[in-house]
């Protein structure tokens, strides 16, 4: 190194290093975010972009390099209000000192993800994300609303999903513009519609993937509280899985996508039908089996002694029951060969207190001899009147010859 | 559908009848009658979807509410 008047000498590269060091040493130059309008804008075909970032009074050079650009999420242009991270350095080369930039959002989203957390955090205290205030979707709704743009992809594919699965539901389509001036209102109209004619049981309302600003209608406190008043539970499936509006929270469900609110909304037919044709063939062999097991019980008690003593009787009664037969059918038949147990336990009962039985016993049995009436009181008989005695062998001719009550 | 009819409550009791008969702890009697049930919930349960086409509405006029027929080929891409 040279000196000269004693004092040092240094190269262009060496000061252009020592303020990089310096720069790059800063606590405030090393990370922070810088606003401003883009202008000269290029894209270079390495795939970094140089651009100037601009306010009314002054500039700064811009470098974005490949990596990074290759994340932005839109593509810039001239006039772009942008908010920068990155760092300040020195390019040596030029003695230019410029700012790195790491990543970039459109000033208008900073707002809009400002308004978005906001919103958000006002409308959790106010109970609008209670879970326990989300209702329930139904299982098999009669009709399903749907409020979503008239064109595209996700009203195809709500609709197309809901016809496949089940058929037999009816589909009401409230068609709105889903992103622009007023869209948001037009959503908070169409659920406020499927409410007032209560023609639906749940409705989906949403879109199909977008930018954050084509979203946005959906984080609108508007549609949120069109959304929290509905009676009719509400499915939201807003862009794509990694999409998250206020309306997908302040909804009884969230769907990750359209073609998934439409699965939620309604059960699978073929499946449905599948299953009960199980339980038919289930119940039909359960029953089956049910009269096997019953009538096998009936062949097994008529081997018994008692129940032959019985028998003449039963078959009766049978006899009757078989005249009827004709009317019944073949299950009918069944429940009643299922019930002879029960009936030839009752005749059983019933010979026990066969009032004949008792006769041997010395009792007998008085009737009237005009019409035969049974007599269990003297107060059904009259003074002279002729009467039968009935014992276990005959019977005897008897006059009343006097009255007397006990 | 008919609005009197829950499908759900008609699934869950048909879901019932099935256990209650697999069991087999009930009297003959009793098990013709649910077996009965169980039938006719099954046959209104697949009855009801299979009965009618459901429709595609669309409301085209938001002033009058008027309502239309809707099919997919008339959507356009967005």
């Amino acid at each position: 190194m040279e000196q000269m008047n004693n004092e040092r000498i240094f190269t262009v590269t060496e000061v252009n290093n020592y303020i990089k060091h310096l720069i790059q040493n800063d606590v405030l130059l090393s990370h922070l975010h810088v606003k401003g309008e883009i202008s000269n804008f290029k894209h270079h075909s390495s795939g970094h972009i140089y651009f100037t970032l601009k306010d009314a009074d002054s500039r700064i050079r811009c470098v974005m390099f490949k990596g990074n650009a290759s994340k932005l999420k839109f593509m810039p242009e001239d006039g772009c209000a942008v908010i920068l991270r990155g760092y300040f350095s020195i390019y040596e080369r030029d003695g230019q000192y410029q700012f790195y930039t790491e990543d970039m959002i459109p000033e208008g989203t900073g707002s809009l993800y400002k308004a978005y957390e906001q919103l958000k955090k006002k409308l959790a205290a106010m109970g609008y994300f209670d879970e326990a205030r989300k209702k329930k979707i139904p299982f098999m709704p009669r009709a399903v609303g749907v409020v979503t743009s008239p064109t595209g992809a996700a009203v195809r594919d709500i609709i197309s999903i809901i016809r496949r699965r089940c058929p037999c539901i009816d589909v009401y389509l409230y068609p709105v513009q889903v992103q622009g001036a007023g869209a948001e209102n037009e959503i908070a109209e169409g659920i406020r519609y499927f409410n007032s004619k209560g023609n639906v049981d749940v409705m989906i309302i949403g879109r199909g993937g977008g930018s954050i600003e084509e979203l946005w209608a959906f984080n609108e406190e508007a549609v949120a509280k069109a959304v929290y008043e509905s009676d009719i539970p509400v499915i939201s499936a807003v862009g794509h899985e990694t999409d998250y509006t206020i309306s997908d929270f302040t909804a009884d469900l969230r769907a990750a996508t359209p073609s998934a609110a439409a699965e939620l909304a309604v059960p699978d037919m073929q499946s449905l039908l599948g299953k009960l044709s199980q339980y038919q063939y289930v119940l039909n062999s359960a029953i089956a089996n049910f009269i096997k097991d019953n009538r096998s019980r009936v062949e097994r008690i008529s081997g018994d002694s008692v129940f032959r003593q019985l028998e003449r009787k039963v078959l009766n009664m049978r006899q009757t029951l078989d005249s009827l037969d004709k009317y019944l059918d073949y299950n009918m038949l069944n429940i009643m060969k299922g019930r002879r147990n029960e009936i030839d336990k009752t005749i059983e009962k019933l010979q026990l207190l066969n009032p004949e039985a008792a006769m041997g016993r010395g009792y007998g049995i008085i009737m009237r001899k005009s019409d035969g009436k049974l007599l269990t009181s003297v107060k059904d008989m009259k003074l002279n009147e002729e009467l039968y005695i009935k014992l276990k062998d005959g019977k005897a001719e008897v006059r009343v010859k006097g009255l007397e009550s006990t | 559908m008919n609005e009197n009819f829950s499908f759900e409550q008609a699934l869950k009791r048909l879901e019932e009848i099935v256990e209650t008969l697999e069991a087999g702890n009930i009297s003959l009697e009793e098990s013709i009658k649910i077996y009965q049930e169980g039938i006719a919930l099954s046959k209104l349960c697949s009855g009801k979807l299979e009965e009618a086409e459901g429709k595609v509405m669309a409301i085209m006029n938001r002033g009058s509410e008027q309502m239309e027929e809707f099919s997919i080929s008339q959507i356009k891409e967005a």
